[in-house]
């Protein structure tokens, strides 16, 4: 097995049982409150979509933060190359990415078929179908691949210069999360919306920065000092 | 073979290494002995390809070992400080060890855990510094890698644990031959593992020799204060001392049959001196290392 697969196979084998118990967890949160909610007035939004839609960015961004941290040192100690590692993560994090933002779809879905079976829908219950599953998989996706590049960009300006060369950085680092959260973002009520330029623009810039991002993650790390610590 | 050649390493203006020039023959224990401060850990790290060199080359059979893939798999670098998740339990350590390194023995990995009387259930932060640097030895020993560098690994062992890990890295390296270099400030505890000794001091190379030779470099010379001066006249004196009358002089040189002759006739004792001891003689004092530092080359 080629290196960078591994990295990836033991990445994904590492994070499989917290990711099972977080989207765990939501579903059975979001089951909780929709319940709740349905019982007091009609909804006009999707619980699922509020928060599954903000979680899955913000899960892949901690992601980005702890491959730098926690991971790097844990894989070149055990004779892997820091290019293989940045590769391997990549793949790893691409397939999480590709994975969260289809859970939000597919959750919207079956939060909409739990209420089905409680009686009619609400008027203003934002319903999904395989138009709108394909929109809120086409926004997530970007996002969460762009808070990836923005963890792992910014966890590795600190990890490689410091505090301040870190600082220094973190305007571009966080680029990626600037244009999906102006362009993608996700409405008061968990509707996904094309903001400022055509959607196809949005998804064109956000994934241009965050190429830029991942850009310079790899110039950070492709040489850096292993430290002993996590910075 | 490994060779380095001008190997300098820094840190903004501090120099950890500077310019050391040195051929590691393979399948050999070395042990690599400084002060302090003195760049062993920088030079290691540079080995095992954890940090770039500021300048000069490193190379393992010819080859740069920096991110390149089939020679970095073969080295295992163990720090005092463990690249393992804190919350990670032991169990799991060793399994994440197995699945990434195609030459990691987890059977011996079992057998160390149960000479150390390590935990598997118990989650790294959770270790004493003694079960840390046990849980490092059975990192790095079952690894078996080609180059093995333990960096004072040995930190809060017990007595027990290190008599153990000098045991059990004894029989592994006979039976598995590699390199291995032992960073280690328990010189005397350890010197009978080490096939070479490099010592280095304030990021210089000052001696680097087999064992054996480098243990008869050195004599204790015991007599009466007077002929005890007429002798080591005109020689490297590493280190005196006087009670009374009585003076013993720690000399840097073999002696030859004709004066080791001389010497008893004179009515001195002679006695070998401890690899610690002449490591300790050659490192100890700034201006005064400067001097010996000159006077050996």
């Amino acid at each position: 097995m080629s290196p960078r697969r591994l990295v990836a196979l033991n990445l994904l084998r590492i994070y499989r049982p917290v990711a099972l118990w977080f989207w765990t967890a939501m579903i059975f949160c979001v089951g909780i409150g929709m319940t709740a909610v349905t019982m007091l007035t009609d909804p006009t939004f999707s619980l699922w979509l509020v928060i599954a839609g903000a979680a899955a960015k913000y899960w892949l961004g901690v992601i980005g933060v702890l491959l730098v941290s926690l991971h790097l040192r844990q894989f070149v100690s055990n004779g892997i190359t820091r290019h293989d590692f940045l590769a391997g993560a990549a793949i790893a994090g691409a397939l999480a990415a590709v994975l969260f933002a289809a859970a939000v779809p597919l959750g919207h879905g079956g939060e909409q078929l739990l209420m089905s079976l409680g009686g009619p829908l609400p008027a203003g219950y934002p319903t999904t179908s395989a138009g709108t599953a394909l929109r809120e998989f086409g926004h997530v996706l970007p996002a969460a691949l762009a808070f990836l590049a923005t963890g792992g960009a910014a966890s590795a300006g600190f990890y490689r210069f410091g505090a301040w060369g870190g600082l220094a950085l973190l305007p571009l680092a966080v680029l990626p999360v600037g244009a999906a959260e102006a362009l993608l973002g996700v409405d008061e009520e968990g509707g996904f919306d094309v903001r400022f330029v055509p959607y196809a623009a949005a998804v064109l810039i956000t994934l241009a920065v965050t190429a830029l991002a991942a850009l310079l993650y790899q110039r950070e790390l492709r040489d850096v000092a292993i430290r002993r610590g996590a910075a | 073979m490994i060779s380095l050649r001008d190997l300098t390493v820094r840190y903004g203006d501090t120099v950890a290494v500077d310019g050391i020039t040195l051929d590691l023959e393979p399948g050999k224990i070395y042990g690599l002995l400084g002060r302090n401060g003195s760049g062993k850990t920088s030079l290691l790290s540079v080995l095992a390809s954890y940090r770039r060199a500021a300048a000069g080359t490193v190379r393992f059979d010819g080859a740069d070992p920096f991110e390149n893939r089939a020679l970095v798999r073969d080295i295992a670098f163990i720090r005092d400080s463990l690249d393992v998740t804190e919350q990670d339990r032991i169990a799991k350590v060793l399994d994440f060890a197995a699945r990434l390194r195609p030459t990691f023995a987890a059977d011996y990995a079992e057998h160390l855990v149960d000479v150390f009387e390590l935990d598997r259930r118990k989650r790294v932060s959770a270790l004493s510094r003694g079960q840390r640097s046990s849980l490092g030895v059975v990192l790095g020993l079952a690894a078996r890698a080609p180059l093995t560098i333990l960096d004072e690994v040995y930190l809060g062992m017990d007595a027990g644990a290190r008599t153990a890990f000098y045991r059990e890295l004894l029989a592994d390296y006979l039976a598995h031959p590699r390199t291995i270099i032992l960073s280690t400030h328990l010189i005397e505890e350890v010197a009978g593992l080490f096939e070479q000794v490099i010592v280095i001091d304030r990021g210089r190379l000052l001696v680097h020799e087999d064992t054996d030779t480098f243990k008869a470099r050195g004599v204790a010379v015991t007599g009466p204060a007077a002929a005890v001066d007429a002798f080591v006249a005109g020689r490297t004196v590493l280190n005196e001392q006087s009670l009374g009358g009585v003076r013993q002089v720690t000399l840097y040189g073999a002696l030859d049959d004709d004066e080791a002759a001389r010497a008893r006739a004179a009515g001195l004792t002679l006695a070998p001196v401890g690899v610690q001891d002449l490591f300790v003689h050659l490192t100890s004092g700034a201006a005064d290392g400067t001097r010996r530092r000159e006077a050996l080359r």
